[in-house]
């Protein structure tokens, strides 16, 4: 069990006109690999402010930022995109499976920005799909898969390039319970296979997954482990 | 990249047929304009493009003459004394005259009378506009040729060994010739005598000289040598009197600024009818952009998506535009207008096609660069 995500003393202010909002509060925190990490807290909190700034989508306002032991505040937009690239794995609320393309080609997509040959980034999409069960339908354009099908196919995207980190944003907000109930299952089983597994979620019904708590509360942060919540 | 451009081209199916109907459009307009002023420009200089000249051959004329259409006369003794010019080694007096005909059924029509000696027939007609007929025949008294595509558009019927009258005196056509057009103007070739005598040419005058420098002379000296020497005429290189003439003509005409109004209006609206075109399915498909830069994608990455759609999209476009050109150009081909689209036509079209569509695409490009990979959470 290591540390792959450090955030130091970061804070984000949103600028608007005159007004300015503290999305994130000064926060330190660490995010273990191995572990499955939930974040929650009430609409508005600073959850995805949280998780944008661990996954490098938006610069901090102040503080640093560690993935995988490699500082990231202060690289510029090509190189975040490239620490995107290879250490995040993101899985969206809405699925964001690009609508033009099929299944298998969504799931190609991250090994092709990284450069890799088509041939091969078949061969290894295909592989990913058939571990979330979706291989018979890789040819298939996202609007005719269901939800569960679609999340199943954002996270093969999310595994295919193996980043050591997998951001969920709610990934079960748009899924009835079954479906929600297989997709955490699975994440489940990815943490304890070594990933960094990190779900925002307003279901608290979800804590019975996590191994680690977040609570963001008004931009402020507190942390604790799943088995002190329970004891407690 | 290519595949995934061309899946998300084919995603919209009505944006995408939206832009390549525009790009279509504004391509075909573009290519029937240029290519008709360009028809235009040649039958300007017809005169000079159908002569037996060459590209080193000096032609003189008076220096208020602008148009080769319409020289003034000069007077005929020149011919002799250009010839002793050092590093001329020929000089041919042309006469170049309007003259009314009539036909045998009564028809009438002005026609341009272009005379220079036989066998040579400096200014023309070249042996390959030569349909029917002996050249050598319009060296002979009474012998003049005629345009195939003015026969057409004067309705008239005429053959080989006809009679026509030409101010009021008999002329036989020996000679049909085509694809020998002017601007307005009907070309009948003949030999000099033959056009002084039929346009009431006034004795001891012409109204052009084209001189053949000797081999290996340098041009530009004879040029000079004749400028300086005779006052009141102006030499020129045969290219360079096709162009004032089509500059002059352009101008007083109007023709450039209304064909090149037409050119610049396709252009804008097509840049436009593409770029929003492109800009609104961009929109359609901003999730996918935000996405895309979200999992890894640079703004450089999603940029070259969108350039490679646009380019394309003008590959599309351009091939149909081009196909229906090349039958526009087949259906003119039997009125006598013969359109080119040569090597560089063709290429400039392309890369105006490119201008439109790439250009049009940076209102996209610009968009989808801002869009933040944070939005789409
Ligand atoms: N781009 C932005 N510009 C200005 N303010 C922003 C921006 N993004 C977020 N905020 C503000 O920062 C605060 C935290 O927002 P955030 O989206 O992180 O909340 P959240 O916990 O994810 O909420 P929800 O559960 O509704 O998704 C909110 O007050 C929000 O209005
Ligand atoms: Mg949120």
């Amino acid at each position: 069990m290591s540390i792959i995500v450090s955030l130091r003393e970061v804070n984000k202010v949103y600028q608007t006109g005159d007004t300015s909002i503290v999305a994130l509060d000064s926060t330190s925190l660490d995010i273990y690999s191995n572990k499955l990490t939930l974040i929650v807290g009430p609409s508005g909190s600073g959850k995805t402010t949280l998780i944008s700034l661990i996954g490098c989508v938006v610069y901090p306002t102040s503080g640093r930022i560690f993935i995988d032991g490699q500082e990231v505040t202060g690289l510029n937009e090509k190189q975040l995109a490239l620490v995107r690239l290879d250490k995040v794995g993101f899985v969206f609320q809405h699925f964001n499976l690009l609508q033009p393309l099929t299944a298998l080609e969504n799931v190609m997509q991250p090994l092709l920005l990284k450069g890799d040959d088509a041939k091969q980034a078949k061969l290894r999409a295909e592989d990913v799909l058939k571990r979330v069960n979706m291989l018979d339908r890789k040819q298939m354009l996202p609007r005719k898969l269901s939800g569960g099908q679609k999340q199943r196919v954002a996270i093969a995207r999310a595994l295919v390039t193996d980043a050591p980190i997998l951001l969920c944003d709610e990934p079960t907000a748009s899924l009835d319970a079954k479906s929600a109930g297989i997709i955490m299952s699975d994440l489940k089983v990815l943490s304890q296979e070594g990933k960094a597994v990190i779900v925002v979620t307003h279901d608290l019904r979800l804590k019975q997954y996590a191994d680690e708590i977040i609570y963001v509360e008004e931009g402020k942060v507190s942390c604790s482990s799943n088995s002190e919540v329970l004891n407690k | 990249m290519i595949k995934t451009a061309l899946k998300f081209m084919r995603y919209d199916k009505p944006k995408s047929i939206g832009v390549i109907v525009g790009i279509i459009i504004s391509v075909f307009l573009i290519g029937q304009q240029l290519s008709t002023l360009f028809f235009l420009t040649n039958l300007m200089g017809g005169i000079e493009i159908h002569s037996n000249s060459n590209e080193d051959d000096i032609w003189i004329v008076d220096e208020l003459s602008k148009n080769i259409n319409a020289l003034n006369p000069i007077d005929e003794r020149l011919v002799q004394e250009v010839k002793s010019i050092e590093g001329v080694l020929e000089a041919f007096p042309v006469i170049i005259a309007s003259a009314p005909a009539t036909f045998k059924d009564g028809k009438t029509a002005t026609v341009l009378l272009i005379g220079s000696q036989g066998p040579s027939f400096v200014a023309g007609p070249k042996s390959d506009v030569v349909f029917e007929g002996n050249r050598d025949e319009l060296n002979s008294t009474g012998n003049i040729s005629i345009e195939y595509f003015n026969e057409r558009s004067w309705k008239t019927e005429l053959s080989i060994n006809e009679t026509i009258e030409i101010n009021k005196k008999a002329a036989t056509v020996k000679v049909k010739t085509k694809y020998a057009q002017g601007y307005g103007g009907n070309y009948v070739y003949t030999n000099i005598d033959n056009a002084r005598f039929y346009s009431n040419y006034p004795p001891f005058q012409i109204n052009l000289v084209i001189v053949r420098p000797a081999k290996g002379v340098d041009i530009q000296q004879v040029i000079d040598t004749i400028n300086g020497t005779f006052m009141g005429l102006s030499a020129w290189r045969s290219k360079d009197i096709r162009d004032i003439t089509i500059n002059e003509i352009l101008v007083r005409t109007n023709t450039g600024v209304s064909f090149g109004s037409l050119v610049v209006f396709a252009i804008i609206s097509g840049f436009f009818i593409i770029g929003l075109t492109l800009y609104s399915s961009a929109l359609d498909r901003l999730q996918d952009y935000g996405t895309l830069k979200a999992i890894g994608a640079t703004n450089s990455y999603v940029s070259r998506l969108i350039l490679m759609q646009a380019v394309l999209f003008a590959c599309i476009g351009f091939a149909i535009a081009y196909a229906l050109l090349i039958l526009f150009q087949k259906g003119l081909e039997n009125v006598g207008m013969t359109l080119d689209f040569n090597g560089p036509f063709s290429l400039g079209l392309f890369i105006i096609t490119l201008f439109m569509s790439v250009g049009g695409s940076l209102f996209a490009v610009f968009k989808i660069r801002k869009v933040e990979p944070a939005s789409v959470f």
